[in-house]
C-alpha cells in the first residue's frame, strides 16, 4: 500500500508541482482546494486570477488534478475562514494594528481542514506548496520546521503558529527546490499552471488595496474611524488624518504634511484617534512585547534564548534575545534598534534556518 | 497511482454514457448531414431528412406526434422556456403559476425571474416521500393562474408524481399543465396522451445520447412565445441553426430506448433492489428516501445514519466508483440539498445522504463490489467522524 497524501492545491504553479513530485515519490495525492471565501464579495478588480481561491484558481486546481490524474475535492471553508480570519483582519485594522491573516490561516485554519480530510481519507500525510522544509533527526525526535533551501522563497514566515502534532503529518515537496527550478519542472511537466502569475497579496483582497476592502466592508466605518489628527512626537498637530486605518507603521508617502526631514508613521493609536509622525530614528525601536506566542523546537529549554528574529515577511532578521515574562506574554530585545516594529505582525524566532517559533507584536502603548 | 481494478458508474441520474451506436449515427450526421437543414438545396434536404427522422424516433418514445416536439439544447431550455413562453404568451389572461419547492432548478430560478416580472408563483410541499397530492394542487388554483408547472419524477430522491391526476385538474380549472420528465423519459413508459400534458421537457444525456441537445413538447394547438430569436427553425418558434448531430445522437438514443426500456428498467430495478437489501442487512443504519415503490427504476436515495455522505462519496471515487450526493454541483462545493430538506430530512440526515443512479451498463457483479467497498468505508468513517454535522 503506497502512503496517502492530502495534497492542498490553490491553481498555483507551487501547489501543481509540489504534487507532480509526491506523485513521483510513489505517494497516492488526493488534491484537495478550500474556498476560503466568496469571490463574489471581494470586490475591487477581479481582473486578476494570481489569487488563490479566486473562482479561475479552484478551476485551474481542478484542470491539473486531472491532467496529473489524482482526485480532486473542492471543500467550501468560508464560514470558518470568515469567522478565524476576516473578522480579525477587520477588527485588528480597527485597533490600529496591521494584521498578517496568512499566518491566522495557517494556524487556524488551513491544517486543521487538511488535517480532518485526511482523517476522512484514511491519508497517513498533509501537504502544501510551501516553501519550507521539515526535518527529523531520527524517527523518535520531533519535527523542525527549517527553512526552504531558496532563501529568496522561504514561507516559514507564516508558519509559525503550527503544532507540533500538525507539523509530523506534513510534506514540503518543495523545500529543497528554487522558484525557478519549480518552475522549469512544471514546464517540463507541461503543467497547466505553468504560467500562473506569482502571488503576493492577501487571498481575499485580490487587488492588494487593504484600504479599499476595509473601506467597503466594515460597516460605519465611517463613524468608527473618523478624520483625525497628526501629531508629532511632542504631540503638537501638524495635520489631519484620513482615518487612521488608512496608515500603516513606518509609512512615509501621502501623510499630507511638511516637515523639514522626512516624516514616518512611528505609531497609531485608535483610542485617540491620532496618528503619531516622526523621524527615522524615532521609528527605530529595540523592544516590544508579544502575544500568542508558539514554540515549535520545544527541546529548547528555559524561558529565555537567543535567537535571530525577523519581524515582517522579507525581513532579513536582527539578533536578539526572546524571553518569557509570563504564560501568555514574552519579550524581545533586539541588540541594535530595528526599523518600523509594526504591531498585529509576527516576529518569528529564528536559530540560523531553523524556526524555533513566533508570536503577533503587541501594540506599544 | 491509485489506479483502480474495476471502474463502475453508478450516477445515471446525472448523465449517462454515450451508446456506441449513438456514437456512430453522430459521426455519420456530421460526415453527411453537415449541410443546413435550411437551405433548400440537396445538402440542406440531407440535413433535414435526418433531424426530421429524428424528431419521430424523439416524439414516438413518449407517444406524440412529431410536429409537437421542438429540439432545445438541452433540458434547462425546455423549462426555461415552457414557463418563460408560457407565462409571456398568457400574461393577459392572469399572473399566478404554481410549482412544487422540490422542482429542478432550472424551473425554480424561471420562476424567480417571472417574480421579478410581477407573477406570483405558489412552491406546493410534498410529503415525506416526496409525493404532491391532487387535492393540495387543487386548492391553490384561482382564476388568475395561467400554468401548472410539477416534475413527473424527482432526480434527487426518485418520486414519481401522479401527473395524470394533476393535469386532470389542470383541465377542469382550464390551466395549461407542464411536466419536466427528463429523469422518467426513456426509463418508464411516458404516453403523453394519456397523461394528458400541454407541454413536457426532455433531454438526450439522461439516456445514452450526447449533452447539449433536448426538447420542449407543446401539444398541438397550445400558443407559446419565444425565448430564442433568429431564424424559422423549429416551425418559427425557436430561431437558429439546428444542432443536427446533436438531434441525430439523440433520435438514435431515443430509438434504442424504446427496445430496450422494459428489459432495461427490470433489470436495473432488480439491482437497486438487491443492492438497498444487501446494504440493510450488512452495514445497518440506511434507510431510503422517495416513496417507496412509485420511483424511477435503478435509482436509490440513501441516507447513512452517523456518516458524512460527501466522505462517503470522495472515498468511493478513490476506489473508482462514481456515485452523488443530493444533485451534482457545478463548482464540487456540496451545499445541504434543498429537496432532502423539503422531504423532512433534518441537517445530519440530510449530510448523510447518497444518490446511486443505475444504468444498462451495470451488472450484478457491480453490486456485490459497490456493498463492499460501502461497508467498508461506512465502518471507518462512523468510527472516525462522529461530529460531522458541525461543518
Amino acid at each position: 500500500m503506497n502512503k496517502k497524501v492530502i495534497m492542498a492545491l490553490s491553481g498555483g504553479v507551487d501547489s501543481s508541482v509540489a504534487a507532480l513530485i509526491l506523485i513521483e515519490q510513489g505517494y497516492d495525492v488526493i488534491g484537495v482546494t478550500m474556498k476560503n471565501w466568496e469571490f463574489e464579495s471581494a470586490g475591487g478588480n477581479l481582473s486578476s486570477e494570481s489569487s488563490c481561491c479566486s473562482l479561475g484558481s479552484i478551476e485551474n486546481a481542478r484542470m491539473v488534478a486531472a491532467q496529473l490524474e489524482i482526485p480532486h475535492y473542492v471543500f467550501d471553508v468560508s464560514d470558518f475562514f470568515h469567522e478565524k480570519v476576516i473578522d480579525n483582519f477587520k477588527s485588528e485594522y480597527l485597533r490600529g494594528n496591521t494584521p498578517n491573516p496568512c499566518v491566522r490561516c495557517n494556524s487556524l485554519v488551513r491544517w486543521e481542514t487538511l488535517l480532518e480530510k485526511a482523517e476522512v481519507f484514511d491519508a497517513d500525510f498533509v501537504a502544501t506548496g510551501h516553501y519550507a522544509r521539515i526535518h527529523r533527526a531520527d524517527s523518535k525526535s520531533a519535527a523542525e520546521l527549517r527553512m526552504g533551501i531558496d532563501s529568496d522563497k522561504d514561507q516559514t514566515y507564516a508558519l509559525w503558529g503550527l503544532k507540533q502534532s500538525e507539523l509530523e503529518k506534513t510534506l514540503f515537496p518543495l523545500g529543497v527546490l528554487s522558484k525557478p527550478e519549480v518552475r522549469l519542472k512544471a514546464e517540463q511537466a507541461k503543467l497547466r499552471t505553468s504560467k500562473t502569475p506569482e502571488s503576493f497579496e492577501i487571498c481575499f483582497i485580490p487587488d492588494n488595496d487593504y484600504r479599499r476592502y476595509i473601506r467597503e466592508n466594515v460597516e460605519g466605518i465611517e463613524e468608527l474611524v473618523p478624520d483625525g489628527d497628526i501629531l508629532d512626537t511632542e504631540g503638537n498637530v501638524l495635520g489631519i488624518h484620513q482615518g487612521y486605518t488608512n496608515y500603516t507603521i513606518g509609512q512615509r508617502k501621502g501623510l499630507g504634511i511638511a516637515l523639514g526631514e522626512p516624516a514616518y508613521v512611528t505609531e497609531i493609536n485608535s483610542i485617540d484617534n491620532t496618528i503619531r509622525v516622526g523621524s527615522k530614528e524615532e521609528l527605530m525601536s529595540t523592544e516590544f512585547s508579544l502575544a500568542d506566542v508558539n514554540i515549535i523546537d520545544n527541546t529548547r529549554d528555559g524561558d529565555k534564548f537567543n535567537a535571530n528574529v525577523k519581524i515582517r515577511y522579507h525581513d532579513k532578521g536582527n539578533e536578539a534575545m526572546v524571553r518569557k515574562k509570563s504564560d501568555g506574554e514574552w519579550s524581545v530585545e533586539f541588540k541594535s534598534p530595528v526599523e518600523a516594529v509594526t504591531p498585529g505582525q509576527s516576529a518569528v524566532f529564528y536559530d540560523s534556518d531553523r524556526l524555533i517559533g513566533g508570536g503577533v507584536i503587541n501594540a506599544t502603548q | 497511482m491509485m489506479k483502480p481494478n474495476k471502474h463502475i458508474y453508478l450516477d445515471h441520474s446525472a448523465t449517462t454514457p454515450v451508446d456506441a451506436e449513438v456514437i456512430a449515427a453522430m459521426s455519420h450526421a456530421m460526415s453527411e448531414g453537415w449541410g443546413n437543414p435550411s437551405s433548400t438545396h440537396a445538402d440542406g434536404r440531407n440535413a433535414k431528412f435526418l433531424i426530421e427522422e429524428a424528431r419521430e424516433r424523439v416524439a414516438g418514445l413518449m407517444n406524440s406526434s412529431p410536429d409537437e416536439i421542438h429540439f432545445t439544447s438541452g433540458g434547462t431550455e425546455a423549462d426555461n422556456w415552457a414557463l418563460i413562453g408560457i407565462a409571456h404568451s398568457l400574461k393577459d389572461k392572469g399572473n399566478h403559476i404554481i410549482t412544487a419547492e422540490t422542482e429542478h432548478p432550472a424551473i425554480l430560478d424561471s420562476c424567480k425571474v417571472l417574480e421579478k416580472e410581477g407573477f406570483k408563483i405558489t412552491y406546493l410541499f410534498t410529503d415525506r416521500n416526496g409525493s404532491i397530492h391532487p387535492h393540495d394542487l387543487e386548492a391553490e388554483i384561482t382564476p388568475e393562474t395561467i400554468l401548472i408547472s410539477l416534475m413527473h419524477s424527482n432526480n434527487e430522491i426518485g418520486t414519481i408524481n401522479l401527473i395524470h391526476k394533476f393535469a386532470g385538474i389542470a383541465k377542469e380549472a382550464g390551466v395549461l399543465i407542464h411536466t419536466d420528465i427528463v429523469q422518467s423519459y426513456g426509463k418508464v413508459p411516458i404516453d403523453l396522451k394519456e397523461l394528458d400534458v400541454d407541454l413536457a421537457s426532455v433531454s438526450s444525456h439522461k439516456i445514452y445520447g450526447p449533452k447539449g441537445i433536448g426538447a420542449l413538447y407543446v401539444r398541438s394547438g397550445v400558443g407559446i412565445d419565444q425565448i430564442m430569436f433568429g431564424g424559422h427553425q423549429e416551425r418559427d418558434r425557436r430561431g437558429g441553426t439546428e444542432n443536427v448531430p446533436g438531434i441525430v445522437g439523440f433520435g438514435k438514443a431515443a430509438a434504442l430506448r424504446a427496445e430496450r426500456l422494459e428489459s432495461d428498467s427490470l433489470s436495473v430495478k432488480n439491482m437497486a433492489k438487491n443492492l438497498f437489501e444487501l446494504l440493510s442487512e450488512k452495514v445497518g443504519g440506511v434507510s431510503l428516501n422517495g416513496h417507496p415503490t412509485h420511483r424511477i427504476p435503478g435509482h436509490l436515495s440513501l441516507t447513512f445514519e452517523g456518516i458524512d455522505g460527501e466522505a462517503l462519496l470522495m472515498n468511493l471515487d478513490t476506489q473508482g466508483i462514481s456515485a452523488s450526493a443530493g444533485a451534482a454541483c457545478s463548482s464540487g462545493a456540496v451545499k445541504i440539498s434543498s429537496v432532502l430538506k423539503a422531504i423532512g430530512l433534518n441537517d445530519e440526515e440530510a449530510i448523510g445522504t447518497v444518490r446511486i443512479t443505475f444504468g444498462r451498463e451495470n451488472n450484478e457483479e457491480d453490486v456485490e463490489l459497490v456493498v463492499q467497498a460501502i461497508k467498508e468505508q461506512v465502518i471507518r468513517l462512523r468510527k472516525t467522524t462522529p461530529q460531522i454535522a458541525a461543518q
